[in-house]
């Protein structure tokens, strides 16, 4: 009784998981809020040790899209959940990394700077070449999906 | 094969999901140290924990005064990542009359500002000027106002150099400084942007 329960629990899950995993656009709906938290934390855990991007830590946010644009396996799906996932992605560290500046904490104008600095930070460490490079990445992980899976 | 397919894009969405999950355990430390340090940067603690004046006559028989100052650092935050560099003080004698004494010599003390830690920077027999000798020894009540200010080394030293800047106000000992703003510079080779700075 208690080892039919026990094989319960993991089938329940795993219908629940392809419950969302059932059609094109769950899938979508699921990985793309995962991808952009994963490149949040990629570029957070980067940012906020160092405020610059390390090789490694532009291959991590590669291969991030790379898996991603393999499990889309669409080219065209992709390229814009690769879009979405980054500009809820950017948004998230935006807002991440301004919450601790505000004026409660630091007086002004260092409330405005530290923020204005942090646009600069997060801008460079993304445009051009990175933004195109992840799309690439995102791009070939599709065709490989395509081809392979 | 349809199945087979399926199973591994399922498998590898739980594999993204793994990986994201590991990234979120790695970020978690780093971020709440962020959260820190904006209020570490106001609340390194200054003060002035030894101050001593020795009076006596110069060659010419007019009045001199050198003194020795102890100035101690200390990080009452939990934030990880501070490094105290570059300490230096002006310093004004202030009695009826304000006389300025520029800047004491370049301090080369430097250390790590992590939760605990204390750095010490001291000054030994530094002579102030005649006018500001007379000042001091004729009234008991002579003021000996340092602005210290010092580079807090971070790990934003990339993109910006935050220096607090202090005004410690003393007659004959210990005091607690107050910070008077923080100022940032654009690092060499940094971001290209500069900052302006804030009173506290």
């Amino acid at each position: 009784m208690a080892a039919a329960a026990e094989g319960e629990a993991p089938r329940k899950m795993a219908l629940r998981l392809a419950w969302f995993l059932a059609t094109e656009n769950r899938r979508s709906a699921v990985l793309t809020p995962l991808w952009a938290v994963a490149i949040t934390t990629a570029y957070a855990q980067a940012l906020f040790q160092r405020a610059y991007m390390t090789l490694f830590d532009y291959a991590i946010v590669i291969a991030i899209c790379l898996i991603a644009g393999v499990i889309i396996m669409d080219v065209g799906r992709a390229i814009l959940s690769y879009i979405a996932a980054i500009a809820i992605g950017g948004t998230i560290l935006l807002i991440l990394v301004s919450i601790p500046a505000n004026s409660s904490t630091i007086p002004s104008p260092g409330n405005i700077v530290f923020p204005t600095l942090w646009i600069t930070i997060l801008f460079t460490a993304v445009f051009p070449l990175p933004f195109i490079t992840y799309l690439v990445a995102t791009v070939v992980g599709a065709a490989i999906g395509e081809r392979y899976l | 094969m349809l199945s087979t397919k399926t199973n591994r894009r399922d498998t590898l969405t739980i594999m993204f999901l793994a990986i994201t999950l590991i990234l979120l355990a790695v970020t978690v430390n780093s971020t709440v140290n962020y959260y820190r340090y904006y209020p570490a940067l106001t609340q390194i603690k200054l003060s002035v924990t030894s101050f001593q004046k020795t009076t006596y006559a110069d060659s010419q028989g007019n009045p001199a005064l050198k003194f020795t100052v102890q100035f101690r650092l200390e990080n009452p935050t939990d934030y990880n990542g501070l490094i105290m560099e570059k300490f230096q003080t002006l310093l004004d004698v202030i009695g009826n009359i304000t006389v300025p004494q520029g800047a004491l010599p370049d301090n080369t003390a430097t250390g790590p500002l992590n939760p605990g830690n204390i750095v010490n920077i001291g000054y030994s027999a530094f002579d102030i000027t005649t006018t500001a000798a007379k000042l001091a020894t004729n009234s008991q009540t002579t003021q000996f106002v340092f602005y210290p200010d010092f580079v807090l080394s971070s790990f934003l030293d990339k993109a910006t150099l935050v220096i607090p800047t202090y005004q410690c106000v003393t007659i004959d000992g210990p005091v607690t400084c107050q910070q008077t703003g923080l100022s940032l510079q654009t690092a060499a080779g940094g971001f290209g942007s500069s900052g302006g700075g804030g009173g506290a």
